[in-house]
């Protein structure tokens, strides 16, 4: 069913410090949690979650999913996606450490044009360069791109190297060199 | 709330990608997801929730 229902992008709103989100809270006029909304692929909101039951969820995503089948993209939804991805297809990760105020639409497309095969060489996946996931990804600023290589488990990630800034020739340059050195 | 986030949490795993721990893949930048979901021409599933 997993496969059949991968049609939707699940996003995780994590509303525990109160003054999280509050945009998007006030958009779709949440007041309660849980609270499950669902989004045209344009952003505008088809249906709220009609029922508590587990069945009737399932129905409802199986529903809203067979509307937009949509188009697969080089862009998985984190890095353990892009890991299990990896590992199976044999690639390396490439976690994508967004600046905070990005817009993901641009800098996508951006990439898209500017990484020529090396979008289908790696796993991607995009994370937004917060003070904590800068410590995390070990890199000083936003945006970057850190290269993992994946271990027995999808969960051991080595890190490869990683290239900051967003010059489109020196990230080139630079994730090229990365995995240069990987295969020596 | 807990029952009620457990009923749903249920449903969704189910229903969503998993990754390989068979939890769903979740996007956790709303912003990623909802441009996501526009490039890929797909539905968005926004899980709005608090952990008290």
């Amino acid at each position: 069913m997993a496969a059949a229902t991968g049609n939707v992008v699940p996003v995780y709103v994590d509303c525990t410090s109160s003054e999280s989100f509050s945009d998007l809270k006030s958009k779709y006029d949440v007041k309660g949690y849980p609270t499950v909304i669902y989004l045209d692929p344009e952003g505008k909101q088809i249906k709220e979650m009609g029922s508590r039951e587990a069945s009737a969820v399932t129905g409802e995503i199986n529903g809203v999913a067979k509307k937009f089948p949509g188009r697969p993209t080089f862009w998985m939804n984190s890095a353990k996606g892009a890991a299990t991805y990896a590992k199976a297809a044999k690639k390396k990760v490439a976690v994508y450490v967004a600046k905070e105020d990005a817009d993901p639409i641009k800098v996508t497309q951006t990439l898209s044009k500017n990484l020529a095969d090396r979008k289908t060489k790696l796993a991607w996946t995009w994370e937004l360069g917060t003070a904590k996931a800068l410590e995390a990804r070990q890199v000083e600023s936003a945006p970057a791109v850190v290269i993992y290589e994946v271990g027995e488990k999808e969960t051991d990630l080595k890190m490869l190297g990683k290239v900051q800034g967003d010059d489109p020739k020196l990230l080139n340059e630079g994730i090229d060199e990365i995995l240069k050195n990987a295969k020596k | 709330m807990r029952a009620t986030f457990l009923i749903v949490a249920a449903a969704l795993v189910a229903a969503a990608p998993l990754d390989h721990a068979g939890k769903i893949d979740w996007v956790r930048d709303p912003n990623f997801g909802l441009a996501k979901a526009k490039l890929e021409g797909r539905a968005a599933m926004l899980f709005f929730t608090a952990d008290w």
